[in-house]
């Protein structure tokens, strides 16, 4: 049979189309995921098994899904543990900062700027309707209670229960609570969208009580996070039966009776509960290093939920050899349906919320970069658990730079962009956010005074996490070492940022120390530059001689020795001194290094040899990824290469772009 | 009706006297794209052309030299890209003549000499001008239209069928405008080669192509499929290429570069083959056009 010509055409473009769809497959493939784990830090320290319990919490929470509240009774074993007596308690009840517009979270918020800005459709409340001591007359302590915080008369965050009797040192009491939490439509980490709830701040929760007898309370500051003494959290849960939980701890029981269903979770070595519940969860579940992980998630996102589930799983060994192992069964991942976003990106002690729509791409990494960022908070806020609201660099910096380990460490040079041609890594991005904040902060500040939420993304996350990575390249492994250290010495024990400085000192000496903290506490930065290149040949001596005597003058012959003399003027601006390489490039292309400790403004570094210095490079290994401008860190002598690559790159997609746009 | 429509030699591609005009395309388009090519390329010798490498450097894994260009040069990069957009609005009108007289050239069995072409395609130029507008304007309201529906849509169809079924409704609502566009886009050509294929004026010639499409919409389908295929091939392939072997040293730059060259001609020829196939279908649609509608064609 003989096709027609049409028949033949039509052949030929079935072929076509076929080897065009191969063609886009091969070009789309993105390398597997295949975790390289970096050296394990080996470290001499064991972290501890068990928190010091100080404050435990056995709760019954009922969750009305229609007038989503939750109603919730308990008991609250609490121990003083300092070493004076106390007569009074400070309580959180966080969830406040949604009950009206003069919360200090409401007032902090700069309209537009970063998340928790959303309108807020339905507000929030948290009443306590009984707060008694049984160990100190059963009356209800509540009724005494005030606000705490005289400067901010609207907010209800923070209150000051006076004790009708003292709490000696060592001495364990019982508070019986009874409350009613109304969540807010969904805004920033809590709340309701539809029929699904986060529910978090939910609870009233005693401030961390200090070694000397002070409480650590705040109000909920719109940038600020949270702070809390370890305890065991024994929590039944109460929802309709066609709803799902998904809670921190452990699942010790379920049932399901009367259109109910109930379950109970406990968890020891914890510092705060949150749980989720939907009547549409979906949920696949995984094991790695021996703990249990779960993902729930809407219906539809399977593909993004896999994602996740695959970084979780290739994370949780690497932190686990970077910064000791995770020390529960199980870890719960909540991904939050459209129009809940707010919920996402939020970290709870064995429980985390991750975020991104159900077409997330594997060759861009933000499931993944959210997912290992707030699994990295369990080695920091959960289980060393530094004071968020006091130092959120000591949190979300060192999350943002552990982050960036476990990205390198399993998707490479692509962890955050993989396309053909084009790939992105998470020091890259960091850099990016860090240098557009403009060293404008102190890093290591509390976060209230921090002036909006993308300054305080760009310095307490990304520039703490900036400053991390440079002293770890400048002082070449050091930092991951000494945070290998510092998270398992001071897992549960709630450290300081001096014990970080400190444990980095140990590692990299008392200079890199004293850099670190110019840059954390005193808005240290820096710049190299090549400030100039200039070569000639070198010649004869000429001019006036008086030694030996007597004084003869030599002419210049004008005649070449062997050989050039260049002068390159290396200049370092900025309050941080980090030593640095310089890579002298002679004509013909052999490199010299040489290293320049970085005191002073400048140096002047003279080479000779048979040919000319054609390039200076400062920082050819992009170790001090602090500094501010990489563009003037390279110079050539007859001036800069011609960019072929971008025009050539430039020019082809132009013509491609011109044949599908011009007639 | 022209003497060139149903004639055996019309549409024929390979008789080399088509050739200076698909060259002229190649080179105006070629032009262009250099200047916005350069000026880009200035800048990044600029910002980076100390480096050793040059700007090697901005395709390094990690994307740090390539984020620190476009973090400290933003400013400058967006204006060039608005220039680059605006500079590519300017080459329709240049284009629009290049292609005419290569149309002029195909639609004819003859060599016709310069001055003829020139003149021929003076007085279609009008013509496919309007056409040009009418046919953009039709596509730019498809889309409109479409985005619109769907953006209205969009909450039912989320309600109806959840967030992953009603993004895939939106999207697939959003496909079918861009394939109506692409078909109409098949209804231009036809319009254009009836205008210069048999002299017709604008109003003429949408109802000649309107007519032969609806009638040999399979024959013009199936000649468009290889070659439109052939290009994202080309394109694909080139592309494939530079991610297998990557760029940076010079003798490999310079075979990309030609390679590049060759998929841009390519390009071109496929564009000419497709008219040229156009042409002779056209041509031999007319015949049955005014059999059966007795439209009068030569108004032209
Ligand atoms: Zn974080």
């Amino acid at each position: 049979m003989r096709l027609s010509r049409t028949g033949r055409e039509a052949l030929a473009g079935a072929v076509l189309s076929m080897a065009c769809v191969l063609a886009l497959r091969s070009l789309c493939a993105v390398p597997g995921e295949t975790l390289q784990p970096s050296a394990p830090v080996t470290s001499a320290v064991t972290p501890a098994a068990h928190a010091d319990p100080v404050a435990s919490y056995d709760i019954d929470a009922r969750l009305d899904t229609v007038a989503h509240s939750v109603h919730a009774t308990g008991t609250i074993e609490w121990r003083n543990r300092s070493t004076v007596a106390v007569r009074e308690v400070f309580v959180h009840l966080y969830l406040n900062a949604f009950k009206n517009s003069q919360s200090a979270f409401m007032q902090e918020r700069r309209p537009g700027v970063g998340r928790g800005t959303g309108t807020l459709r339905e507000f929030a409340s948290m009443d306590v309707k009984r707060f008694s001591a049984r160990e100190l007359g059963g009356d209800d302590l509540w009724k005494q209670a005030a606000r705490a915080n005289p400067e901010l008369p609207d907010d209800e965050t923070d209150f000051r229960v006076p004790l009708p009797a003292e709490v000696a040192p060592g001495q364990t009491i019982h508070f019986e609570v009874e409350w009613d939490s109304k969540l807010p439509s969904i805004v920033e980490r809590t709340g309701f969208q539809d029929t699904f709830h986060m529910v978090g701040q939910w609870f009233p929760k005693i401030a961390r009580l200090e070694d000397d007898g002070s409480f650590a309370h705040f109000p909920f500051h719109h940038l600020s996070e949270f702070y809390a003494d370890f305890g065991t959290y024994d929590v039944r849960i109460d929802v309709p039966s066609t709803f799902r939980i998904a809670a921190v701890g452990k699942l010790v029981s379920e049932k399901v009776e009367g259109g109910r269903r109930i379950e109970r979770y406990q968890q020891a070595d914890i510092h705060d509960f949150a749980f989720s519940a939907w009547d549409r969860f979906v949920m696949r579940d995984g094991m790695s290093q021996g703990v249990r992980v779960r993902i729930w998630y809407p219906p539809g996102f399977d593909d993004v939920a896999a994602q996740e589930l695959r970084a979780a799983e290739l994370s949780l060994a690497e932190y686990g050899s970077l910064y000791g192992a995770y020390p529960y069964e199980q870890l719960t991942i909540v991904h939050p349906p459209a129009g809940a976003e707010e919920a996402g990106g939020m970290e709870y002690p064995t429980l985390i919320t991750t975020g991104g729509p159900w077409y997330s791409l594997r060759a861009i990494g933000t499931a993944r970069g959210v997912t290992i960022h707030e699994l990295g908070h369990q080695y920091f806020y959960g289980l060393v658990a530094t004071d968020e609201h006091r130092f959120p660099f000591l949190d979300e910096g060192l999350t943002t730079f552990a982050e960036g380990e476990v990205l390198s460490a399993g998707w490479g040079a692509g962890g955050l962009v993989d396309l053909p041609g084009l790939r992105v890594d998470h020091a890259s991005i960091m850099r990016w956010v860090a240098l557009e904040g403009r060293n404008a902060e102190v890093v290591a500040q509390p976060a209230e005074r921090f002036s909006s939420a993308s300054s305080y993304s760009a310095h307490a996350y990304m520039r703490a996490g900036l400053i991390l990575i440079t002293l770890d390249r400048v002082y070449p492994g050091t930092v991951r070492r000494s945070l290998g250290t510092y998270a398992r010495k001071f897992r549960f024990r709630h450290p300081t940022p001096d014990a970080l400085v400190r444990e980095f000192e140990a590692e990299a000496g008392a200079d890199a120390a004293k850099q670190l903290k110019t840059a954390i506490h005193e808005r240290g930065w820096i710049d190299y530059a090549i400030q100039s290149i200039g070569c000639e040949l070198k010649r004869a001596p000429f001019g006036l001689f008086d030694s030996p005597p007597p004084r003869r003058a030599v002419a210049d012959s004008y005649a070449a020795l062997d050989g050039f003399r260049c002068d390159v003027v290396v200049a370092r601006r900025g309050t941080l001194t980090l030593p640095v390489d310089i890579d002298l490039v002679v004509e013909g292309g052999s490199r010299t290094r040489r290293r320049w400790d970085g005191v002073g403004d400048t140096t002047t570094l003279r080479y000779e040899g048979a040919a000319p210095v054609d390039i200076a490079v400062v920082d050819p290994e992009h170790r001090v990824l602090l500094d501010e401008d990489l563009t003037n860190n390279a110079v050539r002598r007859l001036g800069p290469a011609r960019a072929r690559q971008v025009v050539d790159g430039v020019l082809y997609a132009a013509q491609l772009a011109l044949s599908g746009a011009t007639p | 009706m022209s003497a060139a429509a149903g004639s055996p030699a019309a549409g024929r591609l390979w008789p080399l006297r088509h050739a200076p005009w698909i060259l002229l395309i190649y080179a105006t388009r070629s032009i262009a794209a250099f200047m916005v090519g350069s000026s880009f390329g200035a800048l990044a010798t600029r910002a980076i052309g100390g480096w050793p490498g040059g700007d090697a450097a901005l395709l390094e894994p990690g994307g740090l030299m390539l984020s620190e260009l476009v973090r400290l040069r933003m400013d400058s990069l967006l204006t060039l890209v608005t220039h680059a957009g605006l500079f590519a609005i300017a080459m329709v009108p240049v284009g629009m003549v290049t292609s005419t007289l290569l149309l002029v050239s195909l639609c004819d069995p003859r060599r016709v000499m310069l001055p003829e072409t020139l003149a021929r395609c003076g007085k279609h130029l009008g013509p496919t001008l309007v056409a040009y507008l009418v046919m953009t304007s039709f596509q730019v309201a498809i889309v409109w239209f479409f985005y619109m529906l769907a953006e209205l849509l969009s909450l039912k169809l989320t309600s109806g069928l959840g967030v992953r079924g009603g993004d895939l409704a939106y999207g697939a609502i959003i496909g079918v405008s861009l394939i109506i566009v692409w078909l109409v886009s098949i209804l231009h050509d036809v319009i254009r080669v009836a205008i210069v294929g048999r002299s017709l004026r604008t109003l003429p010639a949408m109802a000649a192509g309107w007519s032969i499409a609806r009638r040999r919409w399979p024959e013009l389908l199936a000649a468009l499929w290889p070659r439109a295929a052939g290009a994202i091939l080309v394109v694909l392939g080139s592309l494939l290429w530079l991610r297998h072997t990557g760029m940076s040293t010079s003798p490999r730059l310079a075979l990309m570069a030609l390679v590049q060259q060759v998929v841009a001609v390519s390009l071109v020829v496929l564009r000419a083959s497709w008219l040229s196939r156009a042409a002779e279908i056209v041509g031999a649609g007319a015949s049955d056009a005014v059999a059966d509608e007795g439209l009068e064609y030569d108004q032209g």
